[in-house]
């Protein structure tokens, strides 16, 4: 990264990577402009509609439940995933044991259990969150059982003729070097728990912002719901970016260690 | 390799699911133990829920005992509408990944042509991967109405993605040395394709489809829970509208069940189709 490279060729870089995005908007724009097919409303009003709706009383009425929900979600399977992976890591034969289990888990589409878990646990916080969570939790999960089982024996060995405790073999020698693998876990864990709380808020839900899209969506609101949209895609992109900013940094002791 | 900046991170991002590799370690259960383990283990886990829905009040209000699972279990396999269902569900399951498969390897093929071609799509790629695919539904619903072919687009908007960057990022890390090889023996174009391109493309497909096909199951069963197209989401969302939990709790099983199958299909055809690769490579990188 550090190397400087010719402002130029920077520039020409820039310049072919933003291009095709300012045309599709462009076109976007100046077609729709004066469109009046009922479900393609001009870009303008969608624009005026989100800046209204999602930097006004939306953040704080359909945004932060949303998101609050979800991070609380994400995080319950990120200590849960982590711990039970490490567990299983450590013990091949539960691990082969349970395996049946977590392949099924695995292939469940978590979607299916949406009307399910509102019988069970209504349609407050608490299904929107554990239901997340369950999502979340197969792609850390089973990462974490290979990432900390493909650990290099001698690493293992070492540990052991330094006497290494419990606590620091696992903080600063089995999650640091599981981690680059655990991580691919939490990237698929990330994308499928924002695809289980929309439906969640579409499917039965009194806020959210799948609520919200819905509930315009029934009203024939299709300015409404095209900004809903919009920002259900900037929030995936924002969740991808950011991540990938955080794994970065945790990763930076590798790339000086190689 | 002029521009690759980000490489790493595209790959590392999408290497999904376990190494084939086998790798052994001491005190492994085989044969005949492994299976009475894994028959106590599930033996255990019925106890387990025969004793939740007993004891704990919230489950013994919502949620069936063995025996009335038992029973609803033949009621639903015996009822023409559940395999339907999942004769629905597969259809659209797999016209979706067929789309997004065909698709995706046109479109991977065509950006990969020219390094300015990938330079410009990308950020449309990579904006377009990360955007919640469920999020569409409500603007399906309004475009285009309840209907199978609805489900399918949606699948194919989710999962054409995957495809295309897998296909661009096999062609990119052709080694330089074997096409330097190809053009010293005149490979024609034909020819390259199909002895040098294809090969180098296929582990990383098996990867595009291994992610789509997951995608498209999760697209299709939330697809339908959420608009009642049919299929078994569908039939879940219906059954529990009536309240019946139990029927629901088993067509869920058999959509976990769909899901099981899908992957050892896939999984089946990978290691057919690949084993020169894993044989070659042992230690997945």
């Amino acid at each position: 990264m550090s190397s400087p490279r010719p402002v130029r060729s920077r520039l020409a870089a820039v310049a072919w990577a933003a291009w095709l995005p300012i045309v599709l908007v462009g076109v976007w724009w100046f077609a729709s402009a004066s469109s009046t097919l009922p479900y393609f409303p001009p870009l303008s009003e969608i624009v005026t509609s989100f800046r209204e709706t999602w930097f006004g009383p939306g953040f704080v009425d359909a945004i932060l439940p949303s998101m609050a929900n979800w991070a609380a979600g994400v995080g319950l399977a990120l200590v849960v995933g982590v711990a039970l992976g490490t567990a299983l890591a450590l013990s091949r034969r539960l691990e082969q044991i349970v395996d049946p289990l977590l392949q099924f888990a695995r292939a469940l589409p978590v979607v299916a259990l949406i009307p399910l878990s509102l019988v069970i646990l209504g349609t407050g916080t608490e299904q929107k969150v554990l239901l997340i969570a369950f999502s979340a939790l197969w792609p850390i999960l089973l990462n974490t059982v290979d990432a900390i089982r493909s650990i290099h024996p001698e690493i293992w060995q070492t540990t052991r003729v330094y006497s290494v405790t419990r606590g620091n073999v696992f903080f600063r020698v089995l999650l640091p070097g599981a981690f680059p693998q655990i991580s691919i876990g939490i990237r698929v864990s990330l994308s499928v728990s924002l695809v289980v709380m929309i439906a969640s808020e579409i499917y039965a839900s009194t806020q959210g912002i799948g609520f919200y899209v819905i509930s315009a969506q029934q009203q024939f609101d299709t300015v409404a719901v095209w900004s809903g949209v919009i920002l259900l895609g900037l929030i995936g992109y924002l969740v991808t970016v950011a991540y990938g900013r955080v794994e970065a940094r945790i990763l930076r002791w590798r790339r000086s260690a190689d | 390799m002029t521009s690759s900046t980000g490489q790493e991170t595209v790959t590392s991002s999408l290497v999904v699911g376990r190494p084939l590799a086998p790798r052994r370690t001491r005190g492994e259960l085989r044969g005949a133990r492994l299976a009475a383990a894994r028959a106590v283990f599930f033996l255990v886990m019925l106890a387990g829920y025969q004793a939740a829905v007993t004891v704990v009040p919230t489950f013994a209000a919502t949620l069936p005992d063995l025996g009335e699972l038992a029973a609803g279990a033949v009621d639903v396999v015996a009822d023409a509408r559940f395999w339907l269902a999942i004769v629905h569900t597969i259809v659209a399951t797999l016209l979706g990944l067929s789309i997004s498969l065909a698709l995706g390897t046109v479109i991977g093929l065509v950006l990969s042509l020219h390094r300015n071609a990938w330079a410009s799509s990308r950020f449309v790629v990579d904006f377009m991967r990360t955007i919640p695919p469920i999020a569409l539904v409500p603007i399906a619903l309004l475009v285009l109405g309840v209907s199978m072919g609805m489900e399918v687009t949606l699948i194919v908007i989710a999962a054409v993605w995957p495809v295309i960057l897998q296909v661009y990022y096999g062609i990119s890390t052709v080694e330089p040395e074997l096409l330097e090889t190809a053009r010293i023996y005149r490979l024609t174009v034909w020819q390259r394709l199909a002895l040098v391109t294809t090969p180098a493309m296929l582990p990383p497909f098996a990867t595009a489809v291994r992610i789509s096909a997951t995608l498209s199951l999760l697209l299709a069963v939330g697809t339908e829970v959420i608009t009642s197209s049919g299929g078994l989401g569908a039939l879940i969302s219906r059954l529990q509208q009536v309240s019946n939990t139990t029927e629901s709790l088993i067509v869920i099983i058999a959509t976990g069940l769909v899901g099981l199958g899908l992957n050892a299909l896939l999984q089946w055809a990978q290691h057919t189709t690949l084993h020169w690769h894993y044989r070659t490579t042992k230690g997945d990188s």
